[in-house]
């Protein structure tokens, strides 16, 4: 028998490259046995898929501390890693909040103000303590405890509640709310997704910039750079109306008590962060 | 949407440089060897390197599926049943074990259907569900998969070429090649396994080892440099030609 023209020991790493990938095509596995049959048996047998909980019992609190304090320690991956912090990004989420990444977004209008960002109805604060199940969360920094202006969106049994703050010499006015500031806090649900959508550039970069952060105990994203569009909200299932979209400024989004808080504003990471770790449940 | 698409993916010639001149091995793979597709095209299925498309049927079945339809979840479990199982098998290393994880993947796929974001591909979000079931199911006792090479393959490929000495080289050298593979410790045999075996992109492959997709490439490099110490010293001790 004639010896090979050539070692394996001696191949370039393109060759080996290619070696493997040509023997891959070779490779025989084990056959595969006919799971579907046996998986749908099953499922037959079991409970209808389920639809995310509202109510957070005490099992889904600790996962979501734990989620934390995994999320923390991502921390220092992610600065290291740009593509490992899209994809945590993308399947951590928090609970009711989706951030998609897309090649291109349509240009929408930006909106003047409050009342025309389909915030709802405009209500006291008090009024929507009342109309809503869950207890709504208030800045307790000064010059933060009294919006200017409270809204109310109820659909079903969901609901969102938003504070708008006026331009002032301290908050100045995004020129995409056209306000100073937004915050608005919902019960998170997996299955009605508040959507938010960042964008890359020609070569794939983030124009938006997204960082995982705490807030409190709680995890949080910061979301900056260039625009975002956001959906408000999301209808039954993940349908999500194109047309509610609309830009966003910088975005801190992050989980606390249940909720899923979001504000939005001209100010920098380090503003937003002290009036976030203000919130508190009102008396 | 771009999310799960593993943008960024080099192939994995890239990996090394483009620049590689026609080579001994090359012609050599080239000459005869060229093998017939792979007779199940699974949904999704395509060279690592690019995005994996959305496909409308799977978005088809997984909504249905969501509403309750069993029948729908079954036809998405028939589509993707072979990619798992195999991902199952490289990480447990027995049919019995690749079985019943592939299984008890899919099954609690079905539970948490609500948690699919509709519009994304399919195919990673199960394959992530899939190695998390068979990491579970591994144990120390884990055995490594056996790999074997086709041997019908083989047969076809020294016809074509009319020159069966060429080819007794070839499909000894594979044997080798394979071996020695075969050999590497398990992390190594897994990255190789994922890119090569399973043709996964890096980004599913980050899912099936659970590390982040930055790490894959660097995880790959070193097992490749481990194969190729390995390679080397077969010819020191005058090779492996007992296949």
């Amino acid at each position: 028998m004639a010896e090979p023209r050539f070692s394996l020991g001696d191949l370039s790493d393109a060759e080996l490259d290619l070696a493997l990938t040509r023997l891959g095509e070779e490779i025989v596995f084990p056959p595969t046995p006919d799971l579907a049959g046996r998986v749908s048996t099953r499922v037959r047998e079991s409970p209808p898929p389920r639809v995310a909980s509202r109510a957070m019992g005490a099992p889904r609190r600790i996962l979501w501390l734990a989620a934390a304090a995994i999320l923390a320690m991502l921390v220092g991956t992610l600065a290291l890693f740009p593509e490992a912090r899209t994809a945590i990004a993308d399947r951590l989420g928090l609970r009711g909040v989706l951030i998609q990444w897309v090649e291109e977004m349509p240009t929408p209008a930006p909106s003047p103000a409050g009342a025309a960002m389909g915030l709802g109805r405009s209500v006291t604060l008090d009024e929507a303590r009342e109309s809503v199940d869950f207890p709504i969360l208030v800045p307790t920094l000064e010059g933060f405890a009294n919006p200017d202006e409270v809204y109310l969106l109820s659909r079903g049994d969901d609901a969102m509640v938003s504070f708008v703050y006026g331009a002032r010499p301290d908050l100045p006015s995004s020129e995409i709310t056209g306000v100073g500031a937004l915050l608005t806090q919902f019960r998170g649900t997996t299955d009605r997704p508040f959507v938010e959508k960042g964008l890359r550039d020609d070569d794939g970069a983030l124009q938006t910039v997204l960082e995982t952060i705490s807030v409190g105990e709680g995890p949080g994203f910061w979301i900056s750079g260039a625009p975002h569009t956001v959906f408000l909200t999301c209808r039954e299932g993940n349908d999500c109306r194109e047309e509610r979209y609309r830009l966003a400024a910088n975005v801190l989004l992050w989980e606390q008590d249940g909720l899923t808080l979001r504000l939005e504003s001209a100010l920098s990471r380090e503003e937003s962060l002290a009036i976030a770790e203000s919130v508190r449940a009102a008396e | 949407m771009v999310a799960w698409n593993g943008e960024g993916v080099l192939t994995r010639g890239d990996m090394h440089g483009s620049a590689t001149a026609p080579s001994s091995i090359q012609a050599h793979l080239r000459s005869g060897n060229h093998l017939p597709s792979p007779s199940v095209q699974e949904a999704g299925s395509q060279h690592a390197g690019g995005g994996r498309p959305l496909d409308e049927r799977d978005s088809e079945l997984i909504e249905r599926a969501r509403r309750g339809d069993v029948a729908a979840f079954e036809e998405l479990v028939r589509r993707y049943q072979q990619v798992a199982f195999r991902v199952a098998y490289v990480i447990v290393g027995t049919t019995a074990d690749a079985d019943d994880a592939a299984q008890e993947a899919f099954v609690r796929a079905y539970r948490n259907l609500h948690q699919f974001r509709a519009g994304s591909p399919v195919r990673p979000w199960l394959l992530t569900i899939v190695a998390n079931a068979a990491r579970t199911r591994r144990t120390a006792a884990a055995r490594h998969p056996t790999l074997d090479l086709d041997a019908a393959t083989e047969h076809r490929a020294a016809d074509a070429a009319g020159s069966p000495e060429v080819f007794a080289l070839a499909a000894e050298q594979r044997r080798e090649l394979l071996d020695a593979v075969q050999a590497l410790r398990d992390d190594d045999q897994r990255v190789i396994s994922c890119r090569y075996f399973l043709d996964l992109s890096e980004a599913e492959t980050a899912d099936v080892l659970g590390c982040a997709r930055g790490t894959v490439k660097s995880r790959q490099s070193r097992a490749l440099t481990r194969l190729r110490q390995r390679l080397s010293a077969n010819v020191m001790t005058g090779g492996r030609r007992d296949g």
